[in-house]
């Protein structure tokens, strides 16, 4: 096979040498501003159209929507419980005011927040990542707090005008401080390689008191997650040896079926939020 | 004419790849339909062509999803390459194509890791190999086998078929 009269060949060797050099000095990188940004808007409206209707065509949208009817006769049943619900929310509330200023509780700050549709997912699942339909031009910057109505998402990886790129807390280079709900143990929590929606507690104390149904949230440590984010439940609790728990979790969010996302437009910081 | 439809080909591929392929998968694994389509090409002509319009539109994967610029490009590229020098100057045979294409999915996974490890991405070969690439054989067997009797009856197309190619062989 002569090389030189190759054509083809010559250009892929080449392409292949620049490409590489590409991707070791654009690993990990912010590069926003730039043709990448430029090819990712060209090509999302397309994206996006063919996401919704891949979508569609294999049952993978949310199963919980029905036609118009179905849901408005359950949003008038839904609208009694949470009257219902409100009137000891407001008893609740005025109570809790009432301690939090015994206690000189500052309380959370409000952030303002922005809804997106997810457009696309990572092919070949090479990392656990999704894309949005919203971008720069909405305020959402890196490290946003991704989540939806279930719990924690992620949070933002990159940002593009008109896109972003997040990653999921299902992608293993993700790592997150956790805390049981009802005890306030501290613990990381990183995915079970292989599934698409199990997590594992890591570094949790010997003797922690965890059972399976425990609600586990964020602890604000680490500075990427405020506090207080449901992110999953536990499932399993397993002591193959006495000095180490296996504690699986079961995240709430259907990492399969989502949709839709929220993202607070606000970068937490843990030394001053 | 020829590489306006060897672009819209690769075009349409690389559409239903990154947005119907995520919602249709088998044994948990997403089929790559531009790899796929990409070997069937590339087995049909003989020549490197197709590897090239495959890896211009897996750039767009790129600028939507990679962590690096050529992340998925050069996955393309090397298992293209790769398929091409072992296809290129062997006889027709269906079953030869199939092993050959199997071959090069796992070739191109484990060059994958390979740029995840080179870009500082966590990723385990062996987990990737237990949970993706081996049952990736299956969806991609019936990827390649689908996309070679596409493209043995559209290959009769003079339009398509490189101009060295004069002699209408029986695809």
């Amino acid at each position: 096979m002569n090389v030189s009269k190759n054509r083809p060949m010559i250009v892929a060797i080449i392409a292949i040498i620049v490409l590489l050099v590409l991707v070791i000095s654009t690993s990990n990188t912010d590069s926003a501003k730039g043709p990448v940004s430029i090819a990712g808007n060209i090509i999302r409206p397309v994206q996006s159209f063919f996401f919704g209707l891949g979508r569609k065509a294999s049952g993978n949208e949310d199963k919980n929507v029905g036609t118009w009817k179905e849901k408005y006769e359950k949003l008038l049943a839904e609208q009694e419980k949470y009257e219902e619900m409100l009137k000891n929310y407001e008893e609740l509330k005025a109570e809790n005011d009432r301690l939090s200023e015994l206690l000189n509780y500052v309380g959370n700050i409000e952030y303002d927040i922005c809804t997106a549709d997810i457009i696309g997912t990572t092919p070949s699942e090479w990392f656990n990542e999704f894309v949005v339909n919203a971008g720069l031009d909405k305020g959402i910057t890196k490290d946003m707090v991704v989540y939806n109505k279930d719990g924690l998402v992620g949070r933002i990886t990159y940002s593009a005008k008109g896109y972003s790129r997040g990653i999921s807390i299902m992608d293993e280079s993700s790592g997150i401080a956790v805390m049981v709900e009802r005890t306030r143990e501290n613990a990381i929590l990183s995915p079970i390689e292989g599934t698409s929606n199990e997590l594992e507690l890591l570094y949790l104390r010997d003797n922690a008191d965890i059972v399976p149904g425990d609600v586990i949230i964020t602890s604000g440590i680490g500075g990427i997650y405020p506090k207080g984010i449901q992110v999953g439940k536990v499932i399993e609790v397993s002591t193959e040896n006495a000095r180490e728990k296996k504690v699986k979790i079961l995240s709430t969010v259907d990492f399969d079926h989502i949709e839709e996302v929220t993202i607070v437009l606000h970068v937490y910081n843990e030394g001053t939020d | 004419m020829r590489y306006l439809l060897l672009e819209a080909i690769a075009f349409i591929s690389m559409v239903f790849t990154s947005a119907l392929s995520p919602n249709f998968t088998l044994l948990g694994v997403q089929g790559d339909i531009l790899f796929a389509v990409m070997l069937a090409m590339v087995y049909m002509e003989k020549r490197l062509t197709p590897v090239l319009f495959a890896a211009l539109n897996a750039l767009i994967f790129d600028a939507l999803f990679a962590r690096a610029i050529g992340f998925y490009t050069l996955q393309y590229l090397v298992a293209g390459l790769f398929f091409y020098l072992m296809i290129a100057k062997r006889e027709d045979s269906f079953l030869v194509y199939i092993i050959t294409a199997e071959v090069t999915w796992i070739l191109k996974e484990v060059f994958g890791v390979l740029l995840c490890m080179l870009t500082d991405n966590p990723m385990n070969l062996w987990t990737r190999l237990r949970v993706y690439s081996l049952p990736g054989l299956v969806i991609h067997l019936i990827l390649f086998t689908v996309f070679y009797l596409i493209f043995s009856r559209v290959y009769r197309l003079k339009a398509i078929r490189p101009s060295t190619m004069i002699d209408e062989r029986d695809f």
